[in-house]
């Protein structure tokens, strides 16, 4: 009651303006407007030409046959035929790309998970373990690589000193064609620290009153971490998931810097064949349809998830509303 | 500070344009006298005469203002003497270089500027690309002007570095790069073997240098491979670091083949008996001799080969001659050899890199002229002397004469002109320069030789295969000559 009365107050000191036409823009608005179109202006500048202007012209290049040195040439379907139905090296690399994808999207996603949940512990210093386990991921993907050449090194890397240590024989990591993709993936936890934090924030939201009230109804820790922790985090779950997959499909650094796509093709992925295209032979045309074959790709793969995996995930919001 | 107001600083900003206009238009080319050494034939013969000369004008009419961008991918000590060369060159010609250096994906860069339409006049250019580059009209073709330049015969040129299709020459070559061994004599010294020849006519067969390189080789017990109780996961001293150097065109060309056939080029041929065979000997020697160090030894060494040949743990390696400022740097008793036979000829790889002049320039005659003064001038005199580079003239590669106007003492091991410079005259080969030959080694021969030098797959076994699929790429793509 008493607020209602100071509004009237307010009200009643206000100056009378005229109605104001409701579509029409004060000079001031306007200019506040384009000051701010003004400011964002390098980044839209900056969008258009470098990504939205090449993500045109490489659509435009998927139907040409084209070398950058000379004019470009429609050949309308040809490039996505030739991928399809006349090239071995496109259905090698995207078979290499999905063994990288299907084992290291869920080993990185369960590795990333399990540590968040050992950092969520309330444990002295953790400040200093969760720093630990992030900075894997900020190493730059050469020094990483250069590291993991090292540690994968048949004679003296740390890799085969475990496997002497336990009266295994060595392995020729990088250099088998067997061994080479177990040790990509292996190689692919390292950066597991990334999920983690993400998985950690959101560790870190779920309310602490679910876990009381489950456990006074009685539920175990196992309960509590199968009906609670699970479906509450589930959307992050399925975000780093989808990134993973995306991610994965995109891989490039290792098979480019530690095995140059060998040895005998076992790692050559998807982009790096990509890349071979269009800057090594000058097939750019043919690169720009296989750009555009992976973007569909992971496209189908995500709506596929999103379909059959996305309806497992619990929001909070839709319960609520 | 005083504030600077509005119309002072257009009046600043008016003379300072002014200012450069004027100096841009005042500059001219140093007429100082310089000494400058040159290369003369004297009978046949190369002779090394100091000059002292000014600048003399640029050629006439439309290039008499000739400007020239030179793009190259170089990097320190060579990067210093191209910029040397620059100013040589200028004070000679009155030809005024920018030397352009892109730092990184040096052909990725330059495939930009062309679809830019804004190629340099002259640039290096990866081999694989000359082909492509040329079929597309983009590279001059400079067969012309090289006929008729005074200051060089083509005769007198390495054949493998005129680049030529069809006969006709797109690219010179930057250097001449010519596989050559290196060996540490202490080792051989304390082993007790006689060190490896240096002439092509005395050159070891396969078997021999294996045999010598196991009785090189000693594990931390001092033992020999094929003796009782030899280590081969502890080796001290490797015999010979082969694999990278040797396994590849070399193979055909020491058994008398050719990789692709016949003049059109249109198909590989890849599984001859005797090709095979060197195979089979070659993938034993990893895992049977243990002559060679593993994969990931420098790894662990913490040094590379140079190094490792430096401090003796290995005897002998195939490289090739720009690996000499290195093992200069690492001051040991080097010796320098030639390869061992994979056959009954021999034939040694060594493919320079090349340097074109874009078809567009506006100024073909200076473009030429700097090419000219770059691979066949003395231009890049200064780089031989340091062992990076050799010159690419036969008179100066064969002749005693011609050695003693490059050859330093302490750089090149006094076995060097019958080891390398030489082979370099007579034996250097290259692949042909074939569109498509580059996707064909990528796809198909490199690997297809990765496996059969690993003793992953027989090698009859894929050659056969990599044959197959690279002739069915090749019918596809069939070359390109100039007509």
């Amino acid at each position: 009651m008493v607020e209602r009365t100071c509004e009237m107050r307010r009200e009643a000191h206000m100056p009378r303006l005229a109605p104001r036409p409701a579509n029409r823009l004060s000079g001031r608005r306007r200019r506040e407007i384009a000051l701010g179109y003004l400011f964002i202006s390098p980044a839209i500048l900056g969008l258009v030409v470098w990504t939205v202007g090449p993500l045109v012209f490489s659509i435009w290049l998927a139907f040409q046959d084209w070398d950058i040195v000379s004019t470009a040439r429609f050949v309308g379907l040809e490039n996505f035929r030739t991928a399809l139905f006349g090239d071995e090296f496109f259905w090698i690399s995207l078979w290499v790309t999905f063994k990288y994808t299907i084992v290291s999207v869920p080993t990185t996603l369960t590795v990333s998970f399990l540590l968040a949940l050992l950092l969520n512990a309330n444990v002295r210093g953790m400040p200093v373990y969760r720093t630990l386990f992030y900075m894997p991921s900020l190493t730059p993907a050469v020094a990483g690589a250069a590291l993991w050449k090292w540690i994968y090194n048949p004679e003296y890397g740390l890799a085969n000193y475990f496997l002497r240590q336990l009266g295994l024989p060595k392995l020729n990591w990088l250099f088998d064609p067997v061994w080479v993709m177990p040790a990509l993936w292996l190689m692919n936890l390292w950066g597991a620290g990334g999920g983690t934090v993400i998985f950690l924030a959101g560790l870190q939201g779920v309310p602490k009153e679910y876990y009381d009230a489950a456990s006074i109804d009685g539920a175990n820790a196992w309960g509590r971490f199968r009906h609670i922790t699970i479906p509450m985090v589930s959307p992050i779950i399925f975000y780093n998931l989808i990134i993973g997959i995306i991610n994965t499909f995109q891989v490039f650094t290792a098979g480019y810097l530690m095995t140059n796509g060998g040895p005998s093709n076992a790692t050559l992925f998807y982009v790096l064949y990509l890349y071979r295209n269009a800057f090594k032979w000058l097939n750019m045309g043919y690169a720009s349809a296989l750009a555009w074959i992976l973007f569909l790709l992971v496209l189908v793969v995500t709506m596929f998830v999103f379909k059959y995996i996305g309806q497992m995930v619990y929001y909070q919001e839709e319960i609520r509303a | 500070m005083e504030r600077l107001s509005r119309r002072s600083l257009l009046r600043w900003l008016a003379a300072g344009t002014a200012g450069t206009v004027l100096a841009a238009c005042g500059q001219k080319a140093p007429t100082t006298p310089m000494v400058v050494r040159e290369t003369v034939i004297v009978a046949g013969t190369p002779q090394v005469v100091e000059k002292v000369v000014t600048a003399t004008p640029a050629p006439g009419g439309l290039e008499a203002n000739a400007q020239l961008t030179l793009c190259t991918w170089e990097g320190g000590i060579t990067r210093d003497t191209i910029e040397a060369m620059i100013k040589d060159f200028t004070n000679l010609t009155g030809i005024k270089v920018t030397h352009m250096v892109p730092t990184e994906a040096y052909m990725d860069k330059l495939q930009v500027m062309v679809a830019a339409d804004q190629l340099p006049e002259v640039f290096y250019i990866s081999r694989g690309y000359i082909a492509d580059w040329a079929e597309k009209g983009q590279l001059l073709d400079i067969t012309e002007q090289l006929n008729s330049d005074p200051t060089v015969k083509v005769d007198d040129i390495v054949e493998a570095n005129l680049n030529r299709i069809g006969g006709h020459c797109y690219a010179a070559s930057v250097t001449t790069e010519p596989q050559v061994m290196f060996y540490n004599r202490d080792v051989f010294d304390k082993a007790g073997e006689p060190y490896p020849p240096a002439e092509v006519g005395k050159a070891w067969k396969l078997d021999d240098i294996i045999q010598v390189a196991r009785r090189l080789t000693v594990d931390v017990n001092g033992r020999h491979p094929g003796e009782s109780g030899f280590d081969p996961d502890n080796i001290d001293v490797y015999g010979w670091e082969w694999w990278n150097w040797i396994g590849g065109e070399n193979v055909w060309w020491m058994n008398g083949y050719e990789l692709y056939t016949g003049p059109d080029l249109m198909q590989v041929k890849l599984t001859h008996p005797e090709v095979i065979e060197v195979y089979h000997k070659l993938s034993e020697i990893p895992n049977l001799h243990h002559i060679a160090p593993p994969a990931g030894y420098y790894d662990k060494v913490g040094f590379g080969m140079i190094q490792a040949m430096a401090r003796g743990k290995i005897a002998m390696i195939t490289g090739a001659n720009w690996l000499l400022p290195e093992i200069v740097q690492n001051k040991f008793n080097v010796g320098a050899a030639v390869l061992p036979l994979l056959g009954p000829k021999y034939a040694i790889w060594g493919a320079g890199e090349g340097l074109s002049i874009s078809a567009k320039t506006k100024f073909p005659a200076a473009s030429y002229k700097l090419l000219s003064y770059i691979a066949y001038g003395q231009g890049t005199a200064s780089v031989w002397r340091t062992g990076l580079w050799m010159p690419q003239l036969k008179s100066l590669l064969e002749k005693e004469e011609g050695w003693k106007t490059w050859l330093v003492a302490g750089v090149h091991p006094e076995e060097y002109p019958t080891a390398a410079c030489i082979p370099a005259a007579r034996y250097l080969k290259v692949g042909p320069l074939r569109k498509g030959a580059q996707e064909v080694w990528d796809k198909w021969i490199g690997p297809a030789i990765d496996d059969a030098l690993f003793g992953r797959k027989p090698p009859e076994e894929v050659l056969a295969d990599a044959e197959a699929k690279a002739n069915e790429f090749l019918a596809a793509n069939p070359p390109w000559f100039p007509s």
